[in-house]
């Protein structure tokens, strides 16, 4: 009884705008046929090329989000030891690259030494897809934070993706979960090459290995750099699972990446090489000294002043 | 003046869903459902367009996805409307059917198939979320808010 009664006063003030002017002019077009036509429109746009959405939607998307960039900023600037874990961080994974660089001319036997410093530029996730399970992340920072298309994200732990487009206030990154993503790796321990994509949730996909290469369980995948995205010796992730089917052209190399992208706050986007005019001064430095000092014993003469350059 | 903060609603539980870094449960589509409940059929395809683009806007490659579930839906729901009682358990059947909707299409259209515990936590998150959301919006709504 009390509920028949709830139910007929919810009825009887069920419509929030009865005599909306917009839902009259619905009523005049035909709501089902308005909904059948929204439908196809929907269908339609389903079926066009990303690229051509991708450009659509750039200042929509700005605006409409444009709130959360503020609110997020917002209350990172409130935290002062945000400051500090941010800097912490940044130092953490320019020694990460530095360590992998290291790593990478140590594998390759190589005298000279070439270590390039990365400049990067840290942003914050404002915005994740959950409908292709991260395949796109939406940082708070843009075009002025010297962020440009085909840049690589990374994090502390490894690669994430790629900017695939940019705004003043955010930018889009298809992480390497994403179809689309392709990554030319290789494999740290036998320099085996491939391309990894994308696999099931949260795996990735080394492609076109040949049933002879050798590669082991527990290996780490890292970028070669040969795609011309992403920097070489970045990591990727380790090899879980090779399936080496007797038929098959190709081995399956299953591989888990470092990153969890489910688990990121905050990512890294590497905006250029920081091939510096200190670091080239340097150098240069080092080789007048090593000259001089070679002069010296030649002549077999003390100094006679000390050698300062700047 | 209302539709205004109806729109408002959705914006903000999209802003909010978008934010959620794990198990992000589908408030957008939870508030639709509601909204839906008590609209009229035009009302709720302005509402199930504006829901499904900013949605979209997030992953722009699939754009058109959310459009169709968030129409579909909110369309369906509001057909329902003068069958149904608007509370209580329909209302949890219409979001359990809504949220097999969604995950299905994900997996047919965009062959996504999220882990099982992203979905249940995700869907329990919602079903707990259901009765506070819907009996806020019915105060605010249709009796006029009153403080408890």
């Amino acid at each position: 009884m009390n509920r028949n009664h709830k139910h007929s006063r919810w009825h009887s003030d069920s419509s929030l705008f009865r005599n909306a002017p917009s839902a009259q002019w619905a009523k005049r077009i035909g709501e089902g046929r308005l909904f059948l036509v929204f439908l196809l429109l929907s269908i339609i746009f389903l079926f066009i090329p990303g690229e051509i959405k991708l450009g659509l939607l750039k200042y929509p998307r700005a605006i409409l989000l444009a709130p959360l960039n503020i609110t997020l900023s917002f209350f990172t600037d409130i935290h002062s030891l945000n400051q500090e874990n941010k800097r912490l961080s940044l130092l953490a994974t320019q020694l990460q690259i530095e360590n992998a660089a290291l790593k990478e001319i140590l594998q390759s036997k190589s005298n000279e030494l070439k270590m390039p410093e990365l400049s990067l530029q840290r942003a914050q996730i404002i915005g994740r897809d959950h409908e292709t399970m991260l395949c796109f992340l939406l940082l708070d920072r843009g075009e002025p934070a010297g962020i440009r298309v085909n840049m690589p994200v990374i994090t502390e732990s490894g690669v994430v993706g790629k900017v695939i487009q940019t705004s003043p206030l955010q930018s889009l990154v298809e992480t390497m979960l994403s179809r689309d993503s392709k990554i030319a790796a290789l494999d740290q321990r036998s320099r085996v090459t491939g391309i990894v994509t994308a696999f099931k949730t949260n795996q990735l996909k080394m492609n076109y290995i040949l049933p002879e290469a050798d590669i082991q369980i527990g290996d780490t995948i890292i970028s070669s750099g040969t795609g011309g995205v992403f920097t070489k010796g970045l990591l990727i992730g380790t090899v879980t699972k090779i399936d080496n089917l007797a038929q098959r052209l190709f081995k399956d190399i299953i591989i888990k990446p470092f990153v969890n992208i489910y688990a990121i706050e905050a990512v890294y986007v590497i905006t250029g090489e920081k091939k510096t005019e200190q670091l080239k001064i340097k150098t240069k430095t080092k080789e007048i000294q090593t000259e001089w000092e070679k002069i010296l014993e030649e002549l077999k003469i003390e100094p006679p002043f000390e050698i300062k350059l700047r | 003046m209302r539709i205004f903060l109806t729109l408002l609603f959705i914006y903000f539980a999209f802003l909010i869903q978008t934010a959620i870094k794990r198990f992000t449960p589908e408030l957008v589509l939870l508030l639709l459902v509601i909204f839906a409940l008590y609209e009229q059929k035009g009302m709720v395809l302005i509402l199930g367009l504006f829901a499904g683009f900013c949605l979209d806007l997030i992953n722009p490659k699939t754009f058109g996805f959310n459009l169709i579930i968030c129409l579909v839906v909110g369309f369906g729901v509001s057909a329902l409307q003068g069958y149904i009682y608007h509370g209580g358990r329909y209302l949890f059947i219409l979001l359990g059917l809504t949220l097999v909707l969604r995950y299905f299409l994900a997996f047919v259209l965009l062959n996504a198939t999220p882990p099982l515990i992203e979905i249940i936590v995700a869907s329990l998150i919602i079903l707990i979320l259901v009765i506070p959301l819907h009996s806020l919006i019915h105060r605010l709504f249709c009796n006029q808010w009153k403080p408890a």
